[in-house]
């Protein structure tokens, strides 16, 4: 390769590598009002480096101890102490306490469901039951430096909480107490209940849209949620039984004036689903405000249709507390500062090892670690300390297959072959060794992605890009060995190879 | 040269002793205190005093050297200082205990607080728990265990069809299960606390095990290939490729081993409590049995097996 050329490619490559750099850590206030936050600040946290979002749910006629404080002298009178917490007299404890621990169970299957990369549920004092979620902050959110992102995320976590613990039963409501036969002679009547007046849509009051008798959970085998593009679907799969009252009652919805169904779970409203005409499906499908709507409301409904609705109304969640990162306060910085020592070491251990050579392993280790960045950003996988750890066991692994191939170039060239002859020989030699590791981590961490859940799946996510880049700079190494070396006289001494045998070439 | 081929009955006896070792331990600690692993703080029951104030009456410092003054000796396992980020502007210092923490000293303790802190116009309480904490990884381990399993299974798989040698085959799968039954073992046996880090860990004994075999076994399938070695040399060739790929192996352990530690060192520094360095102790673990794996219990076996890969190499 001539001179020129491999001061353009080389000088191409440090510019794209220097520029991703920039973009990626460095972060600064543009102008008074503005800031550029990094891509390393903006990627998502778990509980470890951000904090967690946590609430406590309180069943009726328990309250807290600073609830307590605010009751009058009478008003404190109706309760007695348990534990941390007060009780209303009327309250049997032990029935209460058997069903706060059923509840709590109930709940905890639903938040295994959520795929979240960590979450606590623990019951306190056998009566309220504490449920904590990451934060899912970035560190810019977390340092507050992105109020935006940061309230964003906070929704998320207290949605989920929210979402996950809704208690009640399953009913199919409308504000429709009666519509009109369709040749206008009869009246069909939806079912005033006991919830008609307090469980309301924008005021108005809620009728059944089943009868009292009825078991709507019979109506369904199971709900789920998917998303394509950007559109979030809920979707009901209906039993026979469900597919005959469902025709029905989308039929009575469609000739009323509003044309919808509510959903609700006790007394929590989870979806508004328009009808205007008559289903007649095995199948059910209505888009959620957004993915994190969807998939709450599909686990909470699933849950409720399987004999998990939860036997105790508690009280609305108005405090949802926000923890500092349960790792110390600093913890992502200094991980970040971790990392940064171990790419400098790999280059540094690179360059005493293999001289020049070392500096494009250095450059190749500084694009692998950049494309891990740039992709734990655009995927959102939220990084916790295990993602963080296969993270860099991936760039370990991308050393070690250059340093496999290294070695294997150094006792080529103790046969006597040339460099070109040696380089040549080494990668044909080492070269189905090193795709059978990458072949074997890559479809182990797609099975990851796809089969396991929460963090696990995340580090799934993290070895598929360590795979794919090891494999794809492992073969960029030997381009850019030749790009700098084109130039070199002394092609051994560019490696730190010797030439053990010399004979005529 | 350490002549690995001819102890496998060694090595064999070694990981079974250590697993069936670590099971016996994990079993009688299942029985005793009811848990086969020593489950980390996620999973563990504990006590608590939640202390809540108003940002208005009192700050956080003040709050927090109250009560760390009044619990002396008692030394939380964790400190959370939390903020209503929705609702009023109360905020709440959580100081965990583990669950044999002295109770009458800490109630003791949470009134002294009280009358400390709590006025009857402020709204400031210290409140004490007991809580119970439900275990929420067995979906995690499930489909873990699953998806790992399926990765073994396709490794060997692979491995079958690339090198069409039986005893490269079941050599692989020995490695593979005696590393994950080494590292479950060491896990029950040392009592180090385990969260779903554990699990996840799992996967870098996984990985690394799969990429040294490949290292190994391609070492090996060159030098039979190469037809220089017979049946009577058989264990020279499932040496010399053991002392041949060891050192790149154990650069791959070590850098790893060397990257875990920096990151430990900082995570402590930011937690300000060695506690933490379980998590990483779990991570060495995982990679400490992959050492053992490629550089004696592999190989060793192996010696086992290889005679039927040259024996039919021969053919």
């Amino acid at each position: 390769m001539g001179k020129v050329k491999s001061a353009i490619i080389t000088s191409l490559l440090v510019i794209a590598i220097l520029a991703a750099a920039f973009f990626g850590v460095a972060s600064f206030n543009v102008s008074n009002t503005q800031r550029l936050n990094s891509i390393a600040s903006s990627i998502h946290l778990g509980g470890d480096f951000s904090g967690y979002a946590y609430a406590t749910l309180y069943p009726e006629g328990v309250i807290s101890a600073q609830d307590y404080k605010f009751l009058n002298d009478d008003e404190a009178e109706e309760y007695k102490s348990a534990g941390g917490v007060y009780v209303e007299n009327s309250k049997e404890l032990d029935e209460l306490k058997t069903k706060v621990a059923s509840d709590a169970e109930k709940i905890n299957k639903r938040f295994a469901q959520r795929g979240l990369s960590s979450y606590i549920v623990s019951v306190e004092d056998e009566l309220t039951i504490k449920v904590s979620v990451p934060t899912n902050y970035s560190y810019s959110a977390y340092k507050a430096n992105n109020t935006d992102s940061r309230s964003t995320d906070f929704s998320a976590a207290s949605n989920i909480i929210s979402g996950l613990t809704a208690d009640g039963k399953l009913m199919l409501r409308t504000t429709d107490a009666s519509v009109s036969d369709s040749d206008g002679s009869s009246t069909l009547n939806a079912v005033k209940d006991e919830y008609t007046n307090t469980i309301t849509v924008d005021g108005a009051a809620t009728y059944s849209l089943t009868k009292y008798s009825e078991d709507v959970n019979a109506f369904f085998k199971s709900v789920s949620s998917f998303s394509i593009g950007t559109n979030h679907i809920i979707s009901f799969d209906l039993t026979e039984t469900g597919r005959e009252r469902m025709n029905s009652i989308s039929n009575y919805v469609a000739n009323s004036s509003s044309q919808y169904m509510y959903v609700f779970l006790g007394d929590t409203q989870i979806l508004p689903v328009s009808f205007t005409t008559a289903v007649d499906s095995n199948v059910m499908q209505f888009t959620a405000s957004d993915k994190e709507a969807a998939v709450n409301s599909a686990i909470a409904l699933n849950s409720a249709i399987h004999g998990g609705a939860l036997e105790l109304t508690y009280e609305t969640i108005d405090n949802v507390y926000s923890s500092v990162a349960a790792a110390g306060d600093n913890a992502a910085m200094l991980a970040a500062i971790a990392v940064l020592i171990v790419i400098v070491a790999l280059i540094v251990a690179a360059i005493l090892k293999y001289k020049k050579l070392g500096i494009v392993v250095g450059l190749n280790v500084l694009v692998f670690a950049l494309t891990m960045l740039y992709a734990l950003y655009l995927l959102e996988v939220q990084v916790t300390f295990a993602v963080l750890i296969t993270a860099l066991l991936g760039l370990v692994i991308f050393a070690f297959t250059n340093v496999y191939v290294f070695e294997e170039v150094r006792s080529q060239c103790k046969t006597g072959k040339t460099l070109q002859a040696a380089v040549k020989a080494a990668y044909k030699r080492t070269a189905w060794a090193i795709a059978d590791g990458h072949i074997v981590l890559f479809v182990l961490a797609l099975l990851l992605t796809f089969v396991a859940a929460g963090e696990v799946a995340a580090i799934g996510q993290v070895l598929i890009i360590a795979s794919i880049a090891s494999y794809v700079l492992y073969w960029f190494t030997r381009f850019m060995w030749y790009v700098l070396s084109s130039q070199t006289k002394d092609k051994f001494k560019f490696g730190g190879f010797k030439r053990e045998v010399y004979g005529d070439d | 040269m350490t002549k690995l081929s001819s102890k496998t009955h060694i090595f064999l006896i070694i990981s079974v002793l250590i697993i069936a070792i670590g099971m016996a331990l994990g079993t009688v600690f299942h029985f005793t205190s009811g848990e086969f692993f020593n489950y980390g703080d996620e999973f563990n029951d504990y006590s608590s005093v939640t202390v809540s104030y108003l940002m208005a009456e009192q700050s956080e410092e003040d709050i927090d050297k109250i009560c760390k003054a009044e619990f002396g000796d008692l030394k939380p396992i964790e400190i959370s200082y939390a903020k209503d980020v929705q609702g009023t502007s109360t905020n709440e210092i959580i100081y965990k205990f583990s669950a044999g923490a002295d109770s009458t000293k800490i109630e003791n303790a949470v009134k002294s607080i009280n009358s400390k802190i709590s006025s009857d116009d402020g709204l400031s309480v210290a409140a004490y728990h007991k809580a119970k904490t439900l275990v929420g990884g067995s979906k995690v381990l499930i489909f873990t265990s699953i998806a790992i399993g399926s990765a073994v299974a396709f490794e060997i798989l692979y491995l079958a069809i690339r090198y069409r040698k039986l005893g490269m085959v079941l050599a692989a799968l020995a490695a593979q299960v005696n590393n994950f039954g080494l590292y479950a073992a060491l896990l029950a046996a040392t009592r180090i606390p385990v969260g779903i880090e554990g699990v996840a860990f799992s996967i870098i004994a996984v990985v690394l095990t799969a990429i040294t075999s490949c290292v190994y076994f391609d070492k090996v399938k060159f030098g039979i290939k190469n037809g220089s070695y017979n049946i009577s040399t058989v264990g020279e060739l499932v040496d010399q490729s053991a002392q041949s790929t060891y050192k790149l192996n154990a650069a791959l352990c070590a850098a790893t081993a060397v990257a875990i530690i920096i990151v430990a060192v900082f995570a402590t520094i930011a937690y300000a409590n060695a506690l933490i360095l379980a998590v990483y102790a779990v991570a060495l673990i995982a990679v400490l049995v992959c050492w053992y794996g490629f550089s004696m219990f592999t190989p060793a076996l192996y010696g086992g097996f290889a005679k039927l890969d040259v024996k039919k190499a021969r053919a």
